[in-house]
């Protein structure tokens, strides 16, 4: 192989760099000519680190895989046992993770293909119907008498249940990316408390919050103590 | 047909709500069967085809949606700048191992693609294509992953069986 000009590109990771030798290589997957190939791969590697790009440690076990598989396909196979013991390529389970890397991308190819026919439909955002509030009609004063009459009159039960609101830390981080979504990436952080504004949802909300920042899902300023806090969509983006 | 005249008020229906809207809801409130709820979206699909008219009644979400005929793409694109804001390579491998694999962990996504996946995880999370559905009955209960109805809505999928048959890859696969 005299393929000295490299063209780099950037692989996602080791398994896309492989497959990508092999798809140039147009070699059979299930018969990888694994000297060549691991020839290639380390020559890609070492360019990467020519131009100075940062090799994940993924590449490098990769490579280490590579140059096993390839020293022992080198070493000679000891002589037939009595138990016949079925031989196992070294290749076989780089092959399986190829294979079924390759399968991920066709399927990733499809639903690209699936969502350009479908970006050529519009359609109309739902509507918010909102609510119609329509004012009674022919009340007479009489009538609000009467209905505070009934009021005052009846029976008040000295108990009640009230059932304890449950919100979950999970549903308020939802709310919280919902609502930078919502405002353009940016609020405060009493806005978070868009349910009932009890004590409950206040520490859940703050809990979700610090949970988020930990994530790196956002970050918050907050210029001084006691001050306003505000809540701002982190970088996640790939 | 009997319920002829109702082919308005689906129309009517669809228009005013935007989202899909499936058989049931259409046959509670017509007060028809679902067959001939279909029957009706049926024929007012094909109405819309053999006519110059600028809709169509896409099959979506477990649903039917009004929305504009896919030729007509490039002048409503001349009407606005329409907001382009692709997924990456990794994101899109990574959406087709959750369509495809559901429920999955994030560390069966990583072990398929051979890198970390919790960028795009987040991204993909954030744009409400898949979400938490459970979690793994394994060491340390880890999260599994699903695909959402906002996934079907962007791919154009009646539901998730409308997905391409991954099978067929893999006997493609041998020369």
């Amino acid at each position: 192989m005299d393929e000295y000009k490299i063209k780099l590109e950037t692989f996602e990771g080791p398994i896309a760099l492989l497959m990508h030798v092999i798809e140039k290589n147009q070699v059979d997957i299930y018969d990888i000519p694994i000297a060549v190939v691991t020839e290639q791969y380390l020559a890609y590697i070492r360019a990467m680190e020519e131009f100075n790009i940062d090799i994940a440690s993924e590449f490098l076990v990769m490579a280490a895989t590579l140059l096993q598989i390839k020293s022992r396909l080198l070493l000679p196979k000891p002589p037939a046992t009595d138990q016949q013991m079925e031989e196992i390529d070294p290749r076989q389970e780089l092959v399986e993770r190829l294979l079924e890397y390759r399968r991920f991308k066709h399927a990733a190819g499809l639903l690209e293909d699936l969502l350009h026919q479908r970006e050529k439909l519009f359609s109309r955002p739902p509507r918010d119907f909102g609510t119609k509030l329509v004012l009674p009609e022919g009340l007479k004063l009489d009538d609000l008498i009467e209905a505070f009459a009934a009021v005052w009159e009846s029976a008040v039960d000295e108990f009640a249940f009230i059932a304890r609101e449950e919100i979950s830390v999970q549903d308020k981080m939802q709310d919280i990316i919902q609502l930078l979504r919502k405002n353009d990436g940016r609020m405060e952080f009493t806005n978070t408390l868009t349910r009932s504004g009890s004590r409950i949802e206040l520490v859940t909300s703050f809990l979700a919050m610090l949970e988020l920042i930990r994530l790196r899902r956002i970050r918050i300023t907050q210029d001084d103590s006691f001050g306003p806090i505000f809540l701002m969509m982190g970088e996640v983006e790939q | 047909m009997f319920y002829h005249h109702l082919k308005g008020h689906i129309e009517a229906l669809l228009f005013a709500y935007g989202n899909p809207i499936t058989t049931d809801k259409f046959s509670e409130i017509l007060e028809v069967d679902r067959e001939n709820v279909t029957m009706l979206l049926e024929e007012l699909k094909q109405d819309m085809v053999n006519s110059d008219r600028g809709l169509t009644i896409s099959e979506v979400a477990d649903g039917y949606q009004l929305c504009s005929k896919p030729e007509l793409a490039p002048i409503i694109e001349r009407l606005v700048d329409v907001h382009e804001s692709r997924l990456s390579l990794a994101a899109m491998e990574t959406l087709a191992i959750v369509a495809f694999k559901q429920p999955v962990t994030r560390l069966e996504m990583e072990n398929i693609r051979g890198v970390k996946v919790d960028g795009v995880v987040n991204t993909l999370t954030d744009r409400g294509l898949i979400r938490e559905v459970g979690r793994k009955d394994a060491i340390g209960r880890p999260i599994l992953y699903g695909t959402t109805e906002e996934f079907l809505k962007c791919f154009g999928l009646k539901n998730l069986e409308d997905l391409p048959n991954l099978s067929e890859f893999i006997d493609s696969e041998r020369p």
